[in-house]
């Protein structure tokens, strides 16, 4: 079963996103509410994926994806977006995500997302 | 939907009782106009043939349309046009008040002149709010106010994300402007880049309309506002967010948003602020944003 570690600062996306992910099989090894949380989880959970979200205090998706990939290139991270961010995400991808996924999400394509990312 | 507006303006005006409001309300959603209405009121048919094709219908098991064919009040073509009004608001409206045995269409004609008048409507915009369609009710309001085109656009857009979420029917107020504001509860998220304002929803007592929104997201009940709520509203807000953002970067306009906050406690604001009423199955939410 694949582990994610989820990053986001809104506990409803967190907790939308999980149903989900569950549902789908999913094992959610941790949550973190900011960038600098998710680095910090990354390093002692080494999850097979993130899920990672933009907006967030503290330290923002970008920063913390780029921080992630300098200490572990091999991470795999994927972007939580609300619509909207394109010039970010063009950041995102050349910092090394993987893909993105979109609010408000639409199941069976973030499930979809996820797996392809994973493998 | 019309009946909203309109509604609360009978309401107001002591022409109707709350619980009269919410039945008609229910029964609006719950049923469509009568053919017979729908034919006097586009003229083509007298309100005694209508009477007539009526009393017939009780008798025999026939379709109004057909009977009213039969007896040479409609054409084929006239019935099937019919058939396309059903389902109009504004009628569904004055059907069920005049069913509830509150009001006539004379009546109804003539509140609502002073309705329009209250208001300060022309006679488009009551067709406006008559189309039940949210952007076209939205703009009569945004329409009196005197304010950019770009927070109009933000306006609408929130409208129709509350529809698509929340409630299919919201209804909107004028927007005021305002130097200071207060309210119980907040939940709010800046913009920053070419264009900086920021928005929240806010609103104060039970805080109804928070809870509202949350639970679209959510899909579970809240009794009080507590953190929880608060941040669904944030996140809601955020995904609205995201998407006028796409639509101004479209136009040139590059805003990006800023990490959300709470408020839990009341807070007072001061500065050049609209203020947004939007009533979210009757329960105020003000949009507040600061310009
Ligand atoms: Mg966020």
């Amino acid at each position: 079963m694949a582990k994610i570690l989820m990053v986001d600062d809104s506990r409803t996306s967190r907790k939308i996103l999980k149903d989900i992910l569950v549902d789908a099989g999913f094992e959610i090894v941790g949550e973190a509410g900011n960038g600098e949380e998710g680095y910090q989880m990354y390093s002692e959970l080494k999850p097979d994926l993130v899920t990672m979200d933009i907006t967030m205090p503290v330290l923002d998706g970008i920063s913390a994806l780029k921080k992630i990939k300098e200490s572990y290139p091999d991470a795999r991270v994927v972007m939580v977006t609300a619509a909207g961010q394109k010039s970010k995400l063009i950041e995102a991808i050349q910092s090394g995500a993987v893909d993105f996924i979109s609010k408000p999400f639409d199941s069976e394509k973030l499930v979809d997302i996820i797996r392809k990312a994973i493998v | 939907m019309f009946g909203i507006y309109f509604g609360e303006f009978l309401k107001s005006k002591g022409i109707i009782s709350d619980v009269q409001y919410k039945d008609i309300i229910d029964k609006c959603q719950n049923s469509r106009v009568k053919l017979g209405l729908l034919a006097t009121e586009s003229g083509l048919m007298s309100a005694e043939q209508a009477e007539e094709v009526n009393t017939l219908q009780k008798q025999l098991d026939k379709r109004f349309g057909d009977i009213a064919v039969e007896k040479g009040y409609l054409t084929d073509g006239q019935v099937s046009f019919l058939l396309k009004q059903q389902g109009d608001g504004y009628l569904l409206f004055v059907q069920s008040l005049d069913e509830a045995g509150i009001m006539k269409m004379d009546d109804v004609q003539r509140e609502l002149n002073s309705y329009a008048a209250e208001n300060g409507f022309t006679e488009d915009d009551i067709e406006e709010i008559k189309s039940s369609d949210v952007d076209r009710e939205v703009k009569v309001f945004l329409n009196k106010a005197d304010i950019e085109d770009f927070y109009k656009e933000y306006i609408a857009l929130t409208a129709r994300f509350i529809v698509r979420f929340v409630d299919p029917n919201v209804r909107i107020g004028f927007v005021k402007k305002v130097n200071s504001y207060e309210a119980d509860f907040m939940s709010k998220q800046g913009f920053e880049g070419d264009k900086p304002f920021t928005v929240s929803f806010a609103a104060n007592g039970d805080g109804k309309a928070l809870r509202l929104v949350a639970e679209s997201l959510l899909k579970e009940p809240f009794d009080t506002v507590d953190l929880d709520v608060l941040d669904a509203n944030c996140e809601f807000i955020n995904m609205n967010n995201g998407l006028f953002a796409t639509d101004q970067h479209e136009s040139g306009i590059s805003i990006d948003m800023l990490p959300p906050e709470m408020k839990e406690t009341k807070e007072k604001i001061e500065g050049n602020m609209l203020v947004v009423p939007m009533y979210i199955k009757g329960n105020l939410l003000e949009l507040v944003i600061e310009i």
